[in-house]
C-alpha cells in the first residue's frame, strides 16, 4: 500500500508541526512541511487549475494536510522594518502594498483550493474562526452555549457600563494576553480606544480548562493553573493537570467543534467555582497541542496523525 | 418603510446613488463606512447589538455590502527622504493596531450577516480578494473558466491582480511591465506639503496603490467576443454590454439579443457563488458552444456602467434590497 501524504502547513521551527511531523513519519506516513511564510521569497509555488505546485510539489497529490499555521495572510505587512529596509522602500511602498495583496490572495486561494479538493484538518471556513472569536461568542449563544457576557468596541461609556456591572478581563482583539479590568484599566486606555477597539468579558471565578475535540471524541481535557494576569497563554503555559469532564460536557464540547466545522479544536472553558456551570469562552481552530503531549503526556499528536492517515 | 444600510465608502458614486435611489422609493439609506472606525466613528458589539455611530444595525433591514477592507497605508504626498524615514515608527503602529481594527470589522460584518440579510454576504465579497480561487471554484462547479496560472511573474497573455481588483494590461508587447516599472512611483501624486507633527497618524497612510506586483494571476487572453451580465437577485437585467473581440469598449445588448447560454450561464454561476448581485463576465468558446466565465464580480463598480452604457442597474438593486428588507421587517 502506497505511503500515505500529509502536508503539514505551518512553519518549521513551530513545535506542534515538528511533533506532527514525527508522529506522522512513525506510522509510516510521508510528512511534507508546507512553510507559507517562505512564500515567494525562497519558495516558488503555482496555482492553475489543474495544479496547485509549492516547492516543486503537485499539492493535489497528496492525500491530507493540517492548516497549522498561515504565515502573513494579512494584507498588511506586520514586519518590523529596519531603517534600511524601510529607506529601500522610499517612493515604491505603494507597490509593496501591491505585492503584499497579491501574496495574501495567493496563499488564500492556495488553501482554498486544497480545502475543497482534499481532505483538510481544519477546512478553510473552520479556520476562519480563529480570528472572528466576537461572531464565535454570537453563534456559541445562539446554540445554546452558556457565555460569559462580552463588549467589544471603541465607545468608552459603553464599556464603562459594562464594566460597572461586574468584573470583567480584558481580552485582545487578535492576540496577546488578558488582563483583569476595572474602571482604571478602561481610563487608561481611553485614548488608544481611538486607536483600535478591545473586549471586555464577565470574569468567572473558578477553573480555566482547555479540552480537545478530534473528529467525534473528546480526547483530552487539561486544568490550568490560576491564570497569570498579563501572559499571553500561547507564549508561556505553566503547570497542569489532566482531569476527567462528565460525559454530557464531552457531548457538548463536540458539539461546539461541530457547529464551527471544526474537526479538531482546543476549546477553553471557565468552571464556575460557586455553580459548578461550565462556560464556552473560545474554540480554537490552530491550538498548540506540543505543550500538554510534553506535560501530561496527552498524546494529541499521536492521535492527530492516526486520524489524518486515516482519514485522508 | 424599511432601512437599508450602505456598506461602503461616503465619496463611493455607487454607495451614492443606491442611496438616492432607494430614498427616492419613500425609504431609508444610510452610508456606513467602516473606515471611519475607530478614529472617527464609535462601535460596540454585544450579545444583543451592534452599535455603530450611535445606530443599532440590527435594527435596519437590510445591508448592500460595496466595501469591506480597511485603510490600506497608500502614501498620498511625495515625501522628502528624510521625512519618509521619520515615517517608519508611525507605520509600525498603524500596521499593528489596524489589524484589530479589521479583524473587528470582520466579526462585525459576520455577526451582521448572521442576523439581517446583506448582500452580498462576505464570504461571497472574498472571492473579489481571491481570484486564483475564484478561478478555481468556478471550474470546481463545472463552469468553463479560461485557462490560468497564479504565481511569480511568468509568460502570459493578460494579467491581472492576484487580488483581483486590479486593472488589466495587456502584454503583447514583450516588455515585462515589472522591469519597465521598477523604481518608478505609480500612484497618483499630490505636491501636497506635509508637516508631519500636523498629521495625525491615519492622515499620513492613505490611498492610491500603483500597479506592480511581484505576484500574478495570468487568464488565458480574451479572444472572442465577450459579455457582462448583471445579476440582481435570481435574474438578470434586461439589458448587458457586449464586448468586440479585443476591445475593452462596447455598447448595450438586450437580454433577448444575447447567444444561446450566456444568460442562463450568468445566473448559475451568480448563484453557485452565492451572489445575490453581481456582474459576470462571459465569453463564448470557439466551438460556439461552451461559454466560458472570466469572472464573477460580487462587488462591481455599477456607477461606471450606468454612466458609460446607460445601463438601468441601480434602480432593480434598489428594488431588490427594498424587497429583501421588507421581508425582513
Amino acid at each position: 500500500m502506497p505511503k500515505k501524504r500529509i502536508g503539514i502547513v505551518g512553519q518549521h521551527n513551530d513545535a506542534d508541526v515538528q511533533e506532527l511531523k514525527t508522529e506522522i513519519e512513525d506510522r509510516g506516513g510521508e510528512a511534507r512541511i508546507i512553510d507559507l511564510s517562505l512564500f515567494p521569497s525562497v519558495v516558488r509555488a503555482t496555482i492553475s487549475d489543474g495544479e496547485v505546485v509549492f516547492d516543486g510539489m503537485n499539492l493535489l497529490d497528496f492525500d491530507g494536510f493540517y492548516l497549522r499555521r498561515l504565515a502573513s495572510v494579512w494584507n498588511l505587512p506586520l514586519k518590523r522594518f529596519t531603517k534600511d529596509e524601510w529607506i529601500a522602500y522610499y517612493e515604491r511602498f505603494n507597490d509593496y502594498m501591491d505585492t503584499v495583496r497579491a501574496i495574501h490572495s495567493f496563499k488564500l486561494s492556495m488553501i482554498r483550493v486544497l480545502c475543497e479538493r482534499k481532505f483538510v484538518i481544519n477546512p478553510y471556513r473552520a479556520w476562519g474562526y480563529h480570528h472572528l472569536k466576537l461572531h464565535q461568542f454570537c453563534v456559541l449563544k445562539q446554540n445554546g452555549f452558556k457565555i460569559p457576557p462580552f463588549i467589544s468596541g471603541n465607545n468608552y461609556f459603553d464599556l464603562e457600563t459594562f464594566l460597572g456591572q461586574r468584573e470583567a478581563v480584558q481580552k485582545p482583539v487578535v492576540t496577546g494576553p488578558v488582563r483583569m479590568a476595572d474602571a482604571g484599566t478602561l481610563e487608561s486606555s481611553r485614548t488608544t480606544l481611538r486607536q483600535r477597539p478591545t473586549v471586555y468579558q464577565e470574569f468567572i471565578p473558578g477553573a480555566s480548562i482547555r479540552a480537545f475535540v478530534l473528529g467525534e471524541e473528546c480526547i483530552v481535557a487539561c486544568e490550568l493553573p490560576r491564570k497569570k494576569w498579563g501572559v499571553d497563554a500561547s507564549e508561556s503555559l505553566e503547570f497542569m493537570k489532566r482531569i476527567d469532564i462528565p460525559r454530557e460536557l464531552e457531548k457538548e464540547l463536540v458539539r461546539a467543534a461541530k457547529t464551527f466545522g471544526m474537526i479538531f479544536s482546543g476549546i477553553d472553558l471557565q468552571q464556575d467555582e460557586s455553580s459548578g456551570e461550565y462556560y464556552f469562552l473560545e474554540c480554537n481552530s490552530a491550538p498548540y497541542f506540543r505543550p500538554y503531549d510534553a506535560q501530561v503526556d496527552a498524546g494529541i499528536g499521536g492521535r492527530l496523525a492516526d486520524f489524518l492517515l486515516e482519514r485522508s | 418603510m424599511v432601512t437599508i444600510g450602505l456598506l461602503g465608502y461616503d465619496y463611493d458614486d455607487c454607495v451614492n446613488r443606491l442611496k438616492v435611489r432607494i430614498e427616492d422609493r419613500g425609504h431609508n439609506a444610510r452610508v456606513i463606512n467602516l473606515q471611519h472606525l475607530p478614529r472617527v466613528t464609535r462601535a460596540t458589539i454585544d450579545l444583543e447589538r451592534i452599535v455603530y455611530d450611535g445606530y443599532d444595525l440590527l435594527g435596519m433591514d437590510c445591508f448592500f455590502l460595496k466595501e469591506m477592507d480597511v485603510r490600506d497605508p497608500f502614501f498620498h504626498v511625495r515625501y522628502s527622504e528624510e521625512l519618509w524615514g521619520m515615517l517608519r515608527e508611525r507605520y509600525l503602529s498603524f500596521a499593528e493596531e489596524e489589524i484589530d481594527n479589521l479583524v473587528f470589522i470582520r466579526n462585525l460584518l459576520w455577526i451582521l450577516a448572521d442576523r439581517v440579510p446583506v448582500i452580498n454576504h462576505p464570504r461571497v465579497y472574498d472571492h473579489r480578494n481571491q481570484m486564483p480561487f475564484h478561478l478555481a471554484a468556478l471550474a470546481r462547479e463545472g463552469f468553463a473558466v479560461p485557462p490560468f496560472v497564479a504565481g511569480p511573474a511568468g509568460s502570459g497573455t493578460l494579467i491581472g491582480s492576484a487580488g483581483g481588483s486590479g486593472p488589466e494590461a495587456r502584454r503583447d508587447d514583450g516588455i515585462d511591465g515589472e522591469q519597465e516599472n521598477a523604481g518608478k512611483f505609480m500612484g497618483p501624486v499630490d505636491e501636497v506639503p506635509l508637516r508631519l507633527d500636523e498629521c495625525r497618524t491615519w492622515e499620513v497612510f492613505t490611498f492610491p496603490k500603483g500597479e506592480e506586483r511581484e505576484v500574478w494571476l495570468e487568464r488565458g487572453g480574451r479572444n472572442a467576443a465577450a459579455y457582462r451580465v448583471m445579476i440582481v437577485g435570481d435574474r438578470a437585467l434586461d439589458n448587458a454590454v457586449f464586448l468586440p473581440p479585443g476591445e475593452e469598449q462596447g455598447h448595450v445588448v438586450r437580454r433577448a439579443e444575447l447567444p444561446a447560454g450566456i444568460e442562463e450561464t450568468a445566473r448559475r454561476a451568480a448563484r453557485a457563488l452565492g451572489a445575490k448581485f453581481a456582474e459576470v463576465e462571459l465569453e463564448c468558446g470557439s466551438d460556439g458552444e461552451t461559454v466560458i466565465v472570466r469572472q464573477v464580480d460580487p462587488s462591481p463598480e455599477f456607477s461606471m456602467l450606468e454612466d458609460t452604457y446607460r445601463l438601468s442597474i441601480s434602480e432593480p438593486l434598489a428594488e431588490y434590497l427594498v424587497s429583501a428588507g421588507s421581508q425582513r421587517a
